[in-house]
């Protein structure tokens, strides 16, 4: 009878039945790119640890990245080719930018390589009044002093050896430092050592390396500057101290 | 408004491939990896993937001999991507050893951004080789997707994205002190201090001359602007134009007066660039011409009607 009745039924199916709610196609796209960024801004402040003092402007940073990064999203051609993506090239994407994200979130590296933090030149130093470096002397057996960089060993890496080398100095030198600090730069030195009497033999090889801080103490320049007598550049008012110093005898 | 590299051809991602690898190969040839062996091992912190290697195989990783083998790998590697047979192998392994390279001397020492870009560059077009739908048989590919274009599409926003980073970073974390300071003097001065000869001895002017240090100031103001912004170049083809005369005069204002020069992401600036009409040659394959968008169901049934009509020859029934 049943069956009968639905038989007859003059309407049709949809009529009859509540049609699905679905919802339109641009509040799907905003819940998912609300998804997206709350997954990778959640996990990239996870990461950089809630100790830090800087938290609240990564969560700035997150946001102004999402107003960007969306709005490109948004643009017809970037919608259009993201939506005929089939899943596996789709899931790709959005993990590449993730990962890059999320690194630049946390600043931590040492979980995301080889996704990194771009960082650079984004705090003002302090103190600005006194630029400094440090540089590297060697003596051969003559005792001549010879500047060494770490270009000539680590052609590939002598930016990074050098904050690296920087780095080790500030920690041994500080009056907080401990024989582990002393020995990581000592065995870094004797190590730049022997690379280099491996490599660089034209030149003769060092029996002992010293460290130099240079230090240029800029508001004193510009000082002299302003009454005329500016000092020749550089040379003459780099104050340079020996801070280490290394003695390589027979191991090279 | 259309993507950049949308008529990228097998040959120009090919192209793009080969380059990329090239300079992979030239920077790998000079570079004496071998010499890392001398610094101390306990000076290594390991990064990203390399922190699954257990402390026990870095005797074993700081030998010549291992350093030596990863060099030749890596050459090696990159040759028989070069001659064409085992591509996908060879490109997967170059890869593979060049994360390792990377992770190595950055775990060494620090990791800063250089070479970086130029990783993605090789990973990235390798990755989407992987799953390229036009390998597999059993899969149609999606109508409308250019496939020569999206790994360098891909690549493409991973750059423009780092670029934005470092503005926004600065942005935020800088806010207007680092514009209206005189931090910009600061670093120019003390990345001179270490060099022999200043190119025009920018660093002195920027003392002594205050004008000097507010083109400075204004010009590191505009360039980060145009970096935050840097994702509108995949769409824009003239914020494009700007952009990229913007940031090269930045590239070489650095490279005077801070001495600090990154090659490598100079290289990949051709990216920038529609470069395809310049390495084109008549594909042999055929171009399907793109889908058209669908009809209306109404014309859809006209259409069908039509049809029926041509081939059975009585109008039909409604």
């Amino acid at each position: 009878m049943e069956e009968g009745v639905q038989a007859e039924s003059p309407l049709p199916e949809s009529r009859s039945r509540p049609a699905p709610r679905t919802f339109p196609r641009w509040a799907v796209l905003c819940l998912r790119l609300a998804e997206f960024w709350l997954v990778v801004i959640s996990l990239g402040l996870l990461l950089r640890g809630f100790s830090k003092a800087t938290h609240g402007k990564a969560f700035i940073q997150g946001a102004v990245l999402a107003c960007i990064l969306t709005t490109v999203a948004l643009l017809p051609p970037v919608r259009s080719l993201f939506r005929k993506l089939p899943p596996v090239h789709r899931g790709l994407v959005i993990l590449l930018v993730g990962l890059a994200i999320v690194a630049q979130l946390s600043a931590r590296v040492h979980y995301t390589f080889p996704f990194v933090a771009w960082t650079m030149y984004s705090i003002p130093p302090r103190p600005m009044d006194v630029a400094s470096h440090y540089e590297l002397l060697g003596r051969g057996d003559d005792g001549t002093p010879r500047r060494i960089t770490p270009e000539e060993v680590f052609p590939g890496a002598h930016m990074r050896m050098y904050v690296k080398l920087s780095r080790l100095v500030a920690r041994a030198t500080a009056p907080e430092a401990t024989e582990s600090d002393r020995d990581d730069l000592n065995e870094t030195l004797l190590g730049l050592a022997r690379a280099y009497n491996d490599s660089v033999p034209a030149a003769g090889p060092i029996r002992s390396l010293e460290v130099r801080q240079c230090r240029f103490p800029i508001a004193d320049y510009e000082r002299r500057a302003a009454t005329g007598a500016a000092a020749p550049w550089r040379e003459d008012l780099l104050e340079r101290e020996t801070v280490w110093k290394v003695e390589i005898g027979g191991q090279s | 408004m259309r993507l950049l590299h949308d008529r990228a051809t097998p040959r120009s991602l090919e192209f793009f491939r080969l380059y990329v690898f090239a300079i992979w190969f030239v920077k790998i040839l000079f570079e004496p990896t071998h010499n890392l062996a001398y610094l101390p091992k306990r000076i290594f912190e390991p990064i990203g993937v390399l922190r699954l290697i257990p402390p026990g195989f870095y005797s074993f990783i700081f030998q010549p001999a291992f350093l030596h083998v990863l060099k030749f790998g890596i050459l090696a590697s990159i040759l028989l991507y070069c001659t064409g047979r085992f591509r996908r192998t060879s490109a997967v392994s170059a890869c593979i050893l060049l994360i390792f390279h990377q992770g190595f001397h950055r775990g060494l020492t620090f990791t800063n951004h250089a070479e970086m870009a130029l990783l993605y560059a090789a990973l990235i077009p390798t990755l989407f080789d992987l799953i390229d739908p036009r390998r597999r048989s059993s899969e149609i590919p999606s109508a409308g997707v250019n496939w020569n274009a999206l790994p360098l599409q891909v690549f493409m926003t991973v750059m423009c994205l780092a670029y934005t980073f470092i503005g926004v970073h600065r942005l935020v974390f800088g806010g207007m002190e680092i514009f209206n300071s005189d931090s910009l003097r600061f670093w120019v001065v003390q990345a001179s201090l270490p060099c022999d000869t200043a190119a025009f001895d920018i660093a002195r002017l920027s003392l002594t001359e205050p004008l000097v240090n507010r083109v400075f100031n204004l010009g590191f103001a505009a360039t980060t602007i145009f970096e935050a912004a840097t994702l509108f170049c995949l769409v824009f083809g003239a914020f494009r134009k700007a952009w990229l005369i913007a940031i090269v005069s930045f590239h070489v204002a650095v490279h005077l007066t801070m001495k600090i020069s990154f090659w490598e992401n100079g290289l990949l600036l051709i990216l920038f660039f529609d470069y395809h009409p310049w390495v084109a040659r008549p594909s042999p394959l055929p171009v399907l011409p793109a889908p058209s968008p669908a009809p209306p169901p109404g014309q859809i049934l006209e259409d069908a009607s039509a049809m029926v009509e041509s081939n059975v020859g009585v109008p039909s029934a409604t």
